[in-house]
């Protein structure tokens, strides 16, 4: 007998482990659930607060909520750019190996390589998002949720993630010869969200999501603006929101 | 019950023990492992509909791995380390149980990557392609792993190892 083959026989029965018998009523359970969420649901609309962003290197100012000013773009302590393709899910509060995304997955219909832009929420936390809600910009190439990549990880910095206005707000951006979207979520009633194409002067309209966690106040509405893949993002200024009857959110 | 879910606890039933074991090789924490296994059934589970007619169970391999392993695709996570744990030399040649365990000891002295190849190419029995396709990893990049974890691991087929050479301490000199 080989080393390799002593390997072998030690792997297949080392010593001082005795597997145990797994819950599977509680495998079915959360296996279906997560069935469910990944059955995507677009949509919502609802109405509140302003916001105007510098996109493409300044600032968002956010009047609606604690939060005054999120830095865009680069801002180290809000953005996490990750290496090409990496996949680092954040350890759910309830299952230290498992990916703690949390509600709706956007699925933006855009694709380069093959895969899919999906936008999600991870969450270290989902009893305590006003400070662990991260928004994450991804791609999957096939549906699942252990496929998903993670792009962009996008959060405010400490509490008040969950107050109303616009939050974790990131520029499109050429990333690894990829276009990516101009998104972001927002807390708050907004029935419209537009900006300010800073090259034609147009005003464009975003794509929103509507988002919910477990509690009843966990609400968001998670936005993109369209754009075309292996083409420069567009500038957008004069990120607004405007409720049901057209009026600015302040 | 949903259609194919039969299927599925059938499945799971089979393929729970080898997965924990896989998990534990992977982890070195049992908690952890049936934790990790749990989860992968989860997620296959979840994916039951598409994955039952085809291979339910490489599928569950690569999630496995895949969530295991996630960690070292983060920055500063690999812990590797070119110490591996002093050979016990058994009082028995025949001592298989301590063998086993030194073997199981220096696989956790891996680093994450290399161990995921070691247990995915020699407890699995995937090929290289197969390894390299589910840990996203080149061909040449598995190879040169499973040269350098085995190397480690001193092991080299062919070779019986010199299980019976005592230290003098040991021998009580």
């Amino acid at each position: 007998m080989t080393q390799l083959d002593d390997l072998k026989d030690a792997m297949h029965s080392p010593p001082d482990f005795h597997p145990a018998p797994l819950d599977m009523q509680h495998v079915m359970a959360a296996g279906g659930r997560m069935r469910r969420r990944r059955r995507l649901a677009v949509g919502g609309a609802s109405a509140l607060t302003v916001a105007a962003l510098m996109v493409g290197g300044s600032q968002l100012i956010n009047p609606g909520g604690p939060v005054s000013s999120i830095p865009v773009a680069a801002g180290p302590s809000t953005v996490s750019l990750a290496p090409t393709a990496a996949s680092a899910p954040v350890p759910s509060a309830g299952n230290s190996s498992a990916p703690g995304i949390l509600g709706t997955i956007v699925e933006t219909g855009k694709k380069v390589g093959g895969r899919q832009w999906v936008l999600y929420v991870e969450t270290i936390d989902p009893d305590n998002l006003d400070e662990t809600f991260t928004l994450v910009l991804g791609r999957t190439r096939t549906g699942t949720i252990d496929d998903f990549t993670v792009d962009i990880a996008s959060s405010d910095p400490g509490a008040g993630r969950m107050a109303p206005g616009f939050h974790a707000v990131q520029a499109g951006r050429s990333l690894d010869g990829r276009t990516t979207p101009t998104f972001g979520y927002y807390v708050g009633d907004a029935a419209r969200i537009t900006a300010r194409d800073g090259a034609t002067g147009k005003t464009v309209e975003a794509k929103r999501t509507a988002w919910s966690g477990r509690g009843e106040a966990d609400k968001a509405q998670i936005f993109w603006f369209d754009f075309t893949e292996g083409r420069p993002p567009a500038t957008l200024t004069d990120l607004t929101a405007y409720d049901d009857k057209g009026a600015r959110l302040n | 019950m949903a259609r194919g879910d039969d299927d599925f606890i059938a499945f799971a039933q089979a393929s729970s023990s080898r997965l924990q074991r896989a998990a534990y090789l992977l982890t070195g924490d049992q908690h952890q492992a049936e934790e990790a296994a749990q989860a992968t059934l989860v997620r296959v589970y979840a994916a039951w509909g598409r994955v039952r007619r085809k291979d339910p169970y490489a599928y569950a391999r690569t999630v496995l791995t895949n969530l295991v392993t996630d960690q070292w695709r983060r920055p500063m996570r690999e812990y590797a380390t070119e110490t591996m744990p002093e050979r016990q030399a058994p009082q028995d040649v025949a001592d298989v149980v301590s063998k086993r365990r030194w073997l199981i000891a220096a696989l956790q002295a891996l680093s994450p990557r290399e161990r995921a190849v070691i247990v995915l190419r020699h407890f699995f029995d995937a090929s290289e392609a197969e390894v390299a396709r589910e840990l996203d990893l080149s061909a040449g990049t598995v190879k040169s792993l499973n040269s350098r974890a085995l190397a480690k691991l001193r092991i080299t087929a062919g070779l019986v190892p010199p299980l019976g050479t005592e230290t003098k301490a040991e021998a009580g000199l």
